[in-house]
């Protein structure tokens, strides 16, 4: 399974997106507000899945704001900063 | 989201008022301050309307029996305890805490806990004079972050840039990226502590719980901080107890004790916030002129529309 498509697994079963499949999730959709609609409470689980998962650390937050842009961003933001290619 | 959906908190005072405060306490100290304050909220109850309006949401549920009269009279004692607090968060801000008296029994255990560095959510609430809550961090063994939208105006920036006694403070804005929770989930990764406002939903997600005798709406952020991260819970309610007296009580919860390896993180936040909705119901009627909140906790879409407007 690719990062991406491994990314919104996760993010549909830690956010219990009951609804959603894979491939319902766009790599380019906007994932807050407009697009998937997460929201700021969504993104406490997000990080906690970067930390679980990744062992990643979000210290600087304009790069946080960029890599939670969409999966695609996301995706990128976890390549450049853990083993995970 | 929070960002998209704030509600303003309501101000009261000109600058030119808060400055005369300000020269009144760096040169005589609290007292005359005090006494001021008697003509000031006398005109801000019976001259104003929206004070009058803005003290009911609470004061009519807590004091439903009340009349008119009565109720005048009793917005104008909670109004005047409310301009107090603000004095008292100002002179400590401007005077140091050494002049100020806190009873606070539970400081070790805050110290202890703190030093474990699992992460620490630290709820206040706008009770009594919460920004002596927060003068805690100086015990604390870990950066403290609170969560808050400072107002340039509030008596509040005297405690947080004059006060200069505690070295690991940081405020996270709420207006900022996804209402700061990214860099406050981090922070508690990080095994610091969190301070956030239990009672003040900022536009944010919140759940309908049972609050003097009616559904309220609180924020549901603090406790979903907690059930992600498995941080421990400390809940910080102050109250006023004399001429520059304050007490804390403390109440301390963690993953261990909420069994939380068997529940979801929904179970475990909706325990967390009817633990913190009763201890806040048992705290205003034991102290019921200490509890500063002044928008509708029971009509959420009529509390936000009201405050877009102010």
């Amino acid at each position: 399974m690719s990062l991406e498509n491994e990314l919104k697994q996760l993010i549909i079963d830690e956010l219990k997106l009951e609804d959603f499949t894979v491939d319902d999730i766009k790599n380019n959709e906007t994932l807050f507000g407009e697009g998937l609609g997460l929201d700021s409470l969504d993104a406490v689980e997000l990080v906690v899945i970067l930390k679980k998962h990744y062992k990643i650390d979000l210290e600087d937050m304009e790069k946080a704001r960029e890599a939670f842009a969409s999966i695609d961003s996301l995706a990128a933001y976890i390549r450049e900063h853990s083993e995970v290619k | 989201m929070p960002e998209t959906n704030m509600p303003a908190p309501p101000q009261y005072g000109t600058r030119l008022g808060h400055w005369f405060f300000y020269i009144i306490l760096r040169w005589f100290g609290p007292a005359p301050a005090y006494v001021l304050l008697i003509f000031v909220v006398a005109y801000y109850v019976f001259v104003l309307r929206q004070p009058r309006q803005q003290a009911s949401y609470y004061l009519r549920r807590r004091f439903e029996r009340d009349g008119s009269l009565k109720r005048l009279f009793r917005t104008y004692g909670y109004i005047y305890h409310f301009g107090q607090c603000l004095i008292d968060q100002a002179a400590m801000g401007i005077l140091g805490r050494k002049h100020f008296h806190i009873d606070f029994p539970n400081r070790g255990d805050l110290y202890e806990l703190s030093k474990t560095k699992k992460g620490l959510v630290l709820l206040s609430s706008h009770v009594g004079n919460w920004q002596t809550a927060m003068a805690v961090v100086d015990d604390m063994a870990i950066p403290v972050n609170f969560i808050l939208r400072l107002d340039p105006r509030s008596a509040e920036r005297y405690f947080f840039n004059l006060s200069g006694e505690a070295k690991y403070i940081n405020i996270i804005d709420p207006t900022s990226f996804l209402g700061g929770l990214v860099e406050a989930t981090q922070r508690l990764h990080n095994g610091e502590c969190v301070s956030i406002m239990g009672d003040r939903a900022w536009g944010s997600r919140t759940e309908a719980v049972e609050f003097l005798g009616a559904p309220a709406f609180f924020p549901v952020t603090p406790y979903r901080l907690v059930s992600s991260t498995e941080a421990d819970l400390v809940i910080l309610l102050t109250a006023r107890t004399g001429k520059l007296a304050f007490r804390i009580d403390y109440f301390h919860f963690s993953c261990n004790d909420l069994d939380c390896r068997s529940k979801n993180r929904a179970e475990i936040s909706a325990i967390l916030l009817n633990k913190y909705v009763k201890i806040l119901e048992d705290y205003v009627q034991q102290y019921p002129y200490m509890w500063f909140n002044f928008f509708d906790f029971w009509s959420m879409d009529k509390n936000q529309s009201e405050a877009e407007t102010l």
